[in-house]
């Protein structure tokens, strides 16, 4: 709540007193009438205490007809309460209860809060903007046990001055196809040069350097989207319009101007890499089975996701189909066999089996084929396939034991899986 | 009658623990692993058959499963066809690459997937179709317990006869996710329900896959194969002629497993040329 006078004598001189009285206790509290007079009154900065039954009250109100933002800073010993840029709306008062942001964990804009365990500080507020704007504030400290009531109207040299903003992270990589979300990071000083920040601001005439490589968009306020669009780099940025000022030790003079604000992007190609084995095992009956796994350079396999890894396996034309007797018949494989899976995955498995029940007469006979793994992306060099691992042999055999009897035997990579003895 | 005090008692007890255990048991069925599978139907003859399988997992702890070898080949199904007789339709094949099957899924969190039913049975007549899928592993949690969540389901498939029109409609859109989707995965499902519909309009379109992009040469020529026209035939013979080695090879050699069947004398000599 707040009192407002307004003096329609024409007179330039008025004195006036106002008390508040508290119906409950038996106190009454002086509560200075002030002037919103120049700009440097848009400040204050006020002791706060809620030790023992103490309370602190802080009033900001706008005086103006037109809608004031304002920056508010609690700061106690080991940290700072920054509660987000706000407007006040034309004669609009803003209060901050520091025994119920406290008591209440209230989070400010960062999600941090006040430690129950602090009892006192500082509190600092300004105006954000132009000389032709108006706030004035209050902090009303009181204790009912001690009968206190103390009031702090205690302005600041200027109003702090709008220091730049960058985006966060300035420089920053996605692959193609991707979006990055970048904070865009507004800073403030005091007339002391303490810095308070970030807060979000949206900047203006967005540009980019290669629009070709990449694209940026403000999606909220404080909140700017790179898109990937080619391999490549490039540089970006915008304006904000903010306001300064410089003081002579006795007044503000306000500025106001664009500030310049750029970033670095760069789109990169996600490819796989790291490929490895992960398991090798003898699946029974005379199956082979493997698990391999792979990362991303970018170290996000999601960036994967247009590749694919695979594997291809060529066989002598000769070899196919298996002969049978010993094989069984009918195995055709096709020629090359090509298999993928999407890179996005980061693992596959590969079981090399031999289905059928094996023939007789059986007699010695082997079919190698020859495997690669790899991958292709359509970002890396037009999408050709590279190879990730091999070539390798993938070796099937019939072959007599010394007892007379016959076994199959399939390996691959010191790996292998048997049917011994043949049936 | 006159009513026993302790009866009145009796009575409220039963009703207090009735309570407790609809409580219970209400709690418990909010408490578990929900699977399902939504089949579209009807479609049209030839019109891939779709069903979107997705487990839910409303457990406090962590639970797996093994969908198998490329999160298919441990699908079981069982089709009644519109005669009446049964199939029991073998496990998808799990030989060579294939994606891993082990799913894990955190408390809250939904796995689905898209099953083309295609891949495990033609259905190759219009009719009413009954289907039986279900999971052949148990789900298990994360300290090993089985979970029990049924994972069968019956679905019915309304199969109309052939329509032309709706099977462009079903090609174009298939063929649009090829070409405007940038993940492999979208980009493969897409261009395998083109592949597997198995009706000479899509021959056009298995053509643009082909030139589209070279690692779905394998899926686009394995669909040329299945629909087995002259048409098809002719787009095979193509790709065995295609700078790309990788897809000549590849068309070559479906050809050579596919000459001794071909009837057309103009594409029997095409082939006997391709062939060495």
């Amino acid at each position: 709540m707040s009192v407002q006078v307004v003096n329609e004598s024409g007179l330039n001189n008025l004195i006036g007193a106002l008390y508040s009285a508290d119906s409950t206790a038996t106190g009454t509290a002086d509560v200075p009438l002030v002037d919103s007079g120049p700009v440097n009154h848009s400040t204050g900065s006020y002791p706060w205490r809620l030790d023992g039954d103490y309370s602190t009250l802080v009033s900001i109100t706008n005086t103006l007809a037109q809608p004031t933002r304002y920056l508010a800073t609690i700061k106690y010993k080991g940290g700072t309460y920054s509660p987000n840029l706000r407007e006040l709306a034309a004669g609009e008062t803003t209060l901050f209860d520091l025994r119920k942001i406290r008591d209440e964990q209230i989070p400010d804009k960062d999600g941090s809060v006040i430690p129950r365990s602090v009892t006192g500080g500082q509190f600092s507020w300004s105006l954000i903007g132009g000389d032709t704007l108006r706030l004035i504030g209050r902090a009303q400290v009181t204790s009912p046990s001690k009968r206190v009531s103390s009031s702090f109207s205690c302005p600041v040299c200027c109003p702090n001055s709008f220091a730049g903003f960058e985006f966060n992270p300035s420089s920053s990589a996605g692959p193609v196809g991707g979006t990055a979300i970048l904070a865009v990071d507004g800073f403030y000083t005091d007339c002391s040069f303490n810095v308070y920040g970030p807060y979000g601001v949206s900047p203006y005439g967005l540009w980019v350097e290669y629009p070709s490589v990449l694209s940026l968009e403000m999606i909220s306020n404080g909140s700017a989207q790179m898109g990937c669009l080619s391999l490549g780099q490039s540089r970006f940025g915008g304006f904000v319009d903010g306001d300064w000022y410089d003081n002579d030790g006795m007044d503000c003079y306000a500025r106001s101007g664009p500030f310049w604000g750029e970033g670095n992007g760069a789109v990169v190609c996600a490819i796989p890499v790291n490929f490895r084995k992960t398991a090798a095992s003898n699946a029974g009956g005379g199956v082979l089975h493997f698990e391999y796994k792979w990362d991303s350079n970018t170290s996000k396999l999601a960036d994967l996701s247009s590749c694919t890894v695979g594997e291809k396996v060529d066989y002598n034309a000769a070899d196919l189909p298996f002969a049978s007797p010993p094989f069984p018949s009918g195995i055709n494989p096709s020629n090359p066999t090509i298999r993928n899976v999407s890179g996005a995955d980061g693992a596959l498995q590969d079981n090399h089996s031999t289905p059928g029940t094996f023939v007789t007469p059986y007699s010695a006979r082997s079919v190698t084929a020859s495997q690669i793994y790899r991958y292709s992306c359509p970002c890396h060099n037009a999408g050709a396939f590279e190879t990730l691992l091999g070539p390798h042999d993938i070796v099937r055999s019939v072959s007599q034991k010394t007892n007379g009897r016959w076994k199959f035997t399939i390996t691959k990579t010191g790996s292998s899986a048997k049917i011994d003895p043949l049936p | 009658m006159r009513q026993h005090p302790l009866g009145l008692v009796g009575l409220a007890v039963t009703l207090m623990l009735a309570s407790l255990m609809v409580a219970y048991g209400m709690g418990k069925a909010t408490k578990q692993v929900l699977v399902s599978y939504d089949i579209s139907s009807p479609i049209t003859l030839h019109e891939p058959v779709i069903v979107q399988f997705s487990m839910n997992n409303r457990l406090d702890e962590k639970i797996k499963f093994d969908l198998g070898h490329n999160r298919k080949s441990n699908f079981l199904i069982k089709v009644t066809k519109p005669d009446g007789s049964i199939v029991n339709v073998p496990p998808l094949p799990a030989e060579d690459v294939g994606a891993i099957g082990r799913v894990s899924l955190e408390p809250l969190q939904t796995f689905s997937q898209r099953l083309l039913l295609n891949e495990w049975y033609d259905f190759s007549a219009p009719g009413d179709y009954q289907i039986e899928i279900r999971l052949k592993t148990p789900i298990r949690t994360k300290s090993g317990l089985t979970v029990k969540s049924s994972t069968t389901k019956q679905l019915s498939l309304q199969v109309h006869l052939r329509n032309e029109q709706m099977l462009k409609q079903e090609c174009d859109k298939l063929i649009k996710a090829v070409a405007q989707s940038s993940s492999y995965s979208e980009v493969a499902d897409a261009a395998t329900a083109l592949s597997y519909i198995k009706d000479p309009v899509v021959v056009p379109y298995l053509k643009t896959v082909l030139a589209a992009d070279k690692r779905l040469n394998v899926i686009a020529i394995d669909g040329l194969r299945r629909v087995g026209t002259d048409d098809a035939l002719e787009e095979i013979i193509s790709a065995a002629q295609s700078q790309n080695h990788e897809t000549a090879a590849y068309a070559k050699g479906v050809l050579s497993r596919m000459k001794g069947s071909v009837q057309n004398p103009v594409l029997k000599e095409k082939i006997r040329n391709l062939l060495p």
